[in-house]
């Protein structure tokens, strides 16, 4: 049997135990999904991701028979969302549902009942289930009580909270992209010693003293000769390119407009109207958020340049 | 202007769920053929009625829930879309066989009607 580290935690109530327990099951899923991405038809990485979807639904399963606690609300709310909108790929779905907007592929407009559903997993996550609801109504927070999310108003909400998704989303679509890229070379290259040393991440993380350099620029230019792709492999390795521009210009544009949003926000606090805890917290949030995502954007930037400039493979 | 919260609809809810229960509970026309007027009748009546559901889930959603009254309300809102309001809160005999959306959204809502009554019992006791 598994052990969780949080079902030793004393201070840790018994639904917020089921609560920790369901992320860690559906963290685990996700992770077996995207490990499969780098070896597809792995048998293993099947049973894996076979193994951690079974566990989420055993999860859930005691997580329905057990109602003493707002928070065990809480836990079903984030079943529900999961059921209809897998974390790995349904959030962008998700959130376009509860904004009443059209899907970017197409998709049209959610039907009532699809909606309805998120509306209410929406609400409990965000506004019901904390120490508010215990009190049956409105009052204002103790010190001990668990953080209140932010009285913002709806479409100030909506606004962060769809910016984020298409920032978060696009970072995701670039992941893939870039691993789908990675796989595409490696097999091309047949796993020559040029190939591995150009992917490293280490290695252009931590930068590169002149040796090193000296030795990328050597391997760049022994894959320039070798590889010679085919004309299709050279366009459909061009065109993997261009995705990866257009998914950076769209990811940064996600990041610019969480921020104007984050900048009007902040504008409207003051003297008068100071932060409440959550929604300072929250700010902070998405702050790092932000940072972390537009360095990852710019990684990202300086590989591509790298291999458009040298027709070598990205990483 | 205070901001609306879902709950704000709960008196244009129950309304709507008495008709609906009313609607259900007329078999006059069970055994007519579906061309008579009567039954023609009766299913514009419950068009419409499923209309003006439609109109205060939607104005609902646009507000901003911040309790256990305003998830109630939603909660009702989702259960009629799945399994039908006017046999609110019975859920069909065979739920927990259904798929596992629907089992889902009915312990969903279960949850937060059952943890509202809690609330409430142990306030008024």
């Amino acid at each position: 049997m598994t052990t969780h580290t949080h079902q030793n935690d004393p201070a840790r109530t018994a639904g917020e135990t089921v609560l920790a327990d369901w992320r860690e099951a559906v963290a685990k899923e996700i992770a077996a999904l995207e490990a499969s991405d780098a070896a597809p038809g792995d048998a293993d990485l099947q049973l894996a991701y076979k193994a951690a979807v079974e566990r989420s639904r055993s999860v859930a399963r005691q997580a329905w028979t057990r109602l003493s606690e707002p928070a065990d609300v809480l836990v079903r709310a984030e079943i529900a969302r999961h059921c209809l909108w897998p974390r790995y790929h349904g959030e962008r779905r998700f959130e376009a549902v509860i904004m009443d907007k059209e899907f970017d592929d197409g998709l049209e407009l959610a039907a009532f009942d699809e909606r309805a559903v998120a509306e209410l997993a929406s609400a409990a996550m965000w506004a019901g289930c904390g120490a508010n609801a215990a009190a049956g109504g409105h009052r204002a927070p103790a010190p001990g009580d668990r953080p209140q999310m932010p009285q913002l108003a709806d479409h100030e909400l909506k606004d962060i909270y769809e910016f984020a998704g298409d920032a978060e989303t696009s970072a995701q679509c670039l992941r893939h992209t870039l691993n789908s890229v990675f796989h595409e070379y490696r097999l091309r290259a047949h796993d020559w010693d040029v190939a591995r040393g150009l992917l490293s991440p280490e290695q252009l993380e931590n930068g590169a003293d002149a040796e090193t350099e000296s030795r990328r620029e050597q391997a760049r230019a022994r894959a320039r000769r070798q590889m010679a792709p085919a004309s299709d492999d050279a366009d459909h390795a061009g065109g993997l390119l261009l995705e990866l521009e257009e998914m950076l210009c769209k990811a940064r544009q996600g990041v610019t407009a969480l921020r104007t949003v984050m900048k009007g926000w902040e504008s409207e606090h003051g003297p008068g109207r100071p932060f409440y805890e959550g929604e300072a917290s929250l700010l902070a949030s998405f702050a790092f958020c932000a940072d972390g995502v537009e360095a990852t954007l710019n990684l990202a930037s300086d590989r591509i340049d790298d291999a458009i400039e040298g027709q070598s493979p990205p990483s | 202007m205070l901001e609306q919260k879902p709950s704000d609809f709960r008196e244009q809810w129950e309304a709507l769920k008495a008709e609906a229960v009313a609607l259900e509970a007329d078999t006059s026309t069970k055994d007519l053929p579906p061309t008579d007027p009567k039954v023609e009748a009766k299913e514009a009546e419950v068009a419409a009625l499923n209309a003006q559901k439609d109109d205060v889930a939607h104005r609902a959603w646009l507000t901003t829930a911040r309790d256990l009254d305003d998830l109630a309300l939603l909660a009702e809102v989702a259960f009629d879309y799945f399994f039908d309001i006017a046999a609110f809160p019975q859920y069909p005999a065979d739920i927990d066989s259904r798929d596992d959306q629907q089992v889902a959204v009915a312990y969903l809502v279960r949850g937060v009607f059952a943890v509202r009554q809690a609330i409430a019992h142990r306030r008024n006791s």
